[in-house]
């Protein structure tokens, strides 16, 4: 039995409780849930979550001020956030992981696809500590900032490099298009397009040739790093 | 130089032109009025002559010379010049020369000299064009000559005094238009380019700056309607854009309703199913009845929301397109179907080459690629899917061709209608929601295309979508 806490703030009882013995069964058992925006916050600073299930729509306090809130509070900002959402304002939901959310699911979501999130996302908190990550035939050294394919070194600019390792660090989390470009471009400012990540993203995802397709576009929203499950790491 | 500035020029040339005409009109109705005026003289000459012959031919039946030449020189003030000649051409009296005369009747001989130097200054003062008129008296003491001239330089210089007053008027007036033309046209043109940025600026679709009203002057009325009507227009537009997110809020909200039902249904039927393992056959029929019919409601919500968000912006004049690459695009579409998992999965063919760059909406294109192929592999059957992009000079075509069974002619003309199903029993077993084809029908039209189907039973059906291309 995982002891991890998991908090789900949704106005919707019936879904909450559905949540809770969905997890329940997956094999969460230390589970709270939150029906309204007051409620969750309050939550949320006292018990110190370790994964928090966010709807956006809520009464009192919305889910997006909470990601807000949440985010910028040092003892909280490492509490990963999915968002769930009716997908009715994708903007929300650009906002929302703009805000600092890791990831979000659609509704109606299949349980199997929340589980495996919710996991990935528990596990994922410690992986920005590793120098090295190996996966089948890449290598990624942040140290040397050189990636090897099969022992032969990708020659990527330092763009690409910065895109591949805030990815490698955060597989699952979802980036914007804009985070990506401030994150690039530190806080100067230069104006670039978004669209320009775009192009950054096809050139990085043809150096890496078959590893490429684990960049996966999301429509509308941005970016991210397909979860995989024999992640060795070192 | 724009047409109203030719135009606004062209008044006051006109007007000049016109002033110049009437100046020179009257100019000659000046040159008649002189030449009848000179013929009145000649014919007051006439009448006049008849009474000085009257008066005098008493005094030249007696050849009373020196009575005569008082008599003449009575006019010496006069413009007129009455000059009397003998029948030997001699001049016996003139107005305005004084003959001496030794006796009455014979001139003395050193007259001869003056009289010949009289002559001379005659001739001298004839060279001035002179209006005449001669007559001859026949008196007792023999025939003499009457001549009575005017200098016509003496009338015309009565006249053009009296004219010169006319033609200053006239100078006076012409420059006294040109400058008030000028003046109304410069009134007219500085508003009238005001009001022309002002009208350009609102067609532009800026309706933040007011435009300033001219208290006074000629386009007053105009640039208080232009006001209003930018008023008026951007009341509208504002009303506009409450109803449309109105209208968006509105589906927003629906879908959000509608969705958290579905939601935990769903989610209860997925954890009823892994839960307990000791269901029925019918237990399960049942549950995975609801979670079908759950989840096609759930598809159902999402084209209806598609079809309602793509109408509303079918009714906005703007677009908002961006350029994307193509190639990109229809790669990801394809890929998406590559990563299902499913075992009868036909091959999708797509090579992409050159780069294509459309100005579009890269999330609705992907968005009927989906459909095109999801209905493809749906009801085809085909084994295998071809897709192409081609462009031509002006227009792109997206082409997905399968070669399955076709669909038979009577339906071929309804098939983008809304929930327009050629077998409908099959489409919702394979929890098609019928609105796929209507929504890339009117993705197509938001990007003023057209599409095509050519299509025959057990042809396969070809798809052609053509796309403007700008530039």
């Amino acid at each position: 039995m995982a002891e991890e806490k998991i908090l789900i703030i949704d106005d919707e009882s019936a879904i909450c409780e559905l949540i809770q013995m969905n997890l329940e069964a997956g094999g969460y058992s230390n589970i709270k849930t939150a029906n309204d925006g007051a409620n969750a916050v309050k939550t949320i600073f006292e018990w110190l979550p370790d994964l928090i299930l966010l709807d956006l729509m809520l009464p009192k306090i919305d889910g997006l001020s909470i990601c807000k809130q949440v985010k910028n509070t040092p003892q909280t900002a490492n509490i990963p956030i999915i968002i769930l959402s009716a997908k009715s304002r994708e903007n929300d939901i650009v906002e929302g992981l703009e805000a600092g959310a890791n990831d979000y699911i659609t509704k109606p979501f299949s349980n199997k696809i929340l589980l495996a999130r919710i996991k990935s996302q528990l596990r994922n908190t410690s992986n920005a500590s590793f120098d090295i990550i190996n996966y089948k035939n890449l290598s990624i050294n942040f140290e040397q900032r050189n990636v090897k394919i099969s022992g032969i070194t990708v020659d990527l600019t330092y763009s690409e490099f910065e895109i591949l390792s805030i990815f490698a660090r955060h597989p699952g989390k979802v980036y914007t298009r804009s985070q990506l470009l401030a994150l690039l471009r530190g806080d100067d400012g230069f104006d670039i397009a978004e669209r320009a990540i775009d192009v950054q993203i096809v050139n990085l995802r043809k150096k890496l040739g078959e590893y490429g397709k684990y960049i996966e576009t999301i429509r509308g929203i941005g970016y991210r790093v397909k979860e995989v499950q024999d992640d060795q790491t070192r | 130089m724009t047409r109203r500035d030719k135009l606004l020029s062209f008044v006051p040339l006109c007007l000049a032109g016109l002033v110049l005409i009437a100046m020179f009109l009257q100019f000659l109705h000046l040159i008649q009025f002189n030449r009848s005026y000179m013929q009145e003289e000649q014919s007051e000459l006439q009448i006049f002559t008849k009474q000085i012959i009257w008066a005098i031919k008493p005094i030249l039946d007696r050849k009373d010379y020196v009575t005569l030449n008082k008599y003449c020189n009575d006019f010496n003030d006069d413009e007129i010049r009455i000059t009397i000649r003998d029948s030997k051409q001699k001049i016996v009296a003139d107005s305005k020369s004084k003959l001496e005369f030794a006796d009455h009747n014979i001139p003395k001989d050193t007259a001869d000299d003056g009289v010949t130097e009289q002559i001379n200054n005659y001739k001298e003062t004839v060279k001035d064009k002179m209006i005449s008129y001669e007559t001859s008296i026949q008196s007792a003491s023999g025939t003499y000559q009457l001549q009575l001239t005017i200098s016509e330089a003496d009338v015309m210089n009565t006249l053009l005094k009296a004219q010169y007053n006319i033609i200053l008027f006239f100078i006076a007036g012409f420059i006294l238009v040109l400058t008030i033309a000028l003046y109304i046209t410069l009134m007219v043109k500085i508003p009238f380019n005001e009001l022309q940025n002002s009208a350009t600026r609102i067609a532009k679709g800026d309706l933040s700056e007011t435009i300033s009203v001219p208290a006074t002057g000629i386009l007053h009325e105009l640039a208080v309607a232009i006001s209003t009507m930018a008023q008026q227009l951007k009341n509208q537009i504002n009303d506009l854009q409450k109803l449309e997110n109105f209208r968006k809020d509105f589906i927003a909200n629906v879908s959000h309703e509608i969705k958290t039902p579905l939601t935990a249904i769903l989610s209860a039927v997925e954890y009823l199913e892994n839960t307990f393992q000791h269901y029925n056959e019918q237990e399960k029929k049942c549950l995975k009845i609801i979670s079908d019919q759950g989840t096609r409601l759930n598809a159902l919500v999402n084209d209806i929301l598609s079809l309602a968000l793509l109408e509303s912006r079918l009714s906005m004049s703007s677009r908002n397109f961006e350029q994307f690459n193509l190639t990109n695009t229809i790669s990801n579409a394809v890929n998406a179907f590559e990563n299902l998992p499913s075992d009868n999965l036909p091959q999708i063919n797509y090579t992409p080459d050159n780069e294509i760059i459309l100005s579009g909406d890269e999330h609705l294109i992907e968005q009927a690629l989906n459909n095109l192929i999801s209905n493809a592999i749906k009801y085809s059957q085909s084994k295998i899917i071809d897709i192409k992009a081609l462009q031509a000079s002006n227009t792109l075509k997206i082409i997905v061709q399968d070669y399955g069974i076709g669909i038979p002619q009577e339906d071929v003309a309804r098939i983008f209608e809304r929930f327009y199903r050629i077998d409908k029993a099959r489409s919702r077993a394979l929890g098609g929601t019928g609105l796929g084809l209507a929504i890339v029908k009117s993705i197509v039209t938001l990007h003023n295309g057209t599409i095509n189907l050519e299509t025959a039973p057990n042809q396969g059906c070809k798809f052609v979508i053509t796309l403007p291309v700008n530039e």
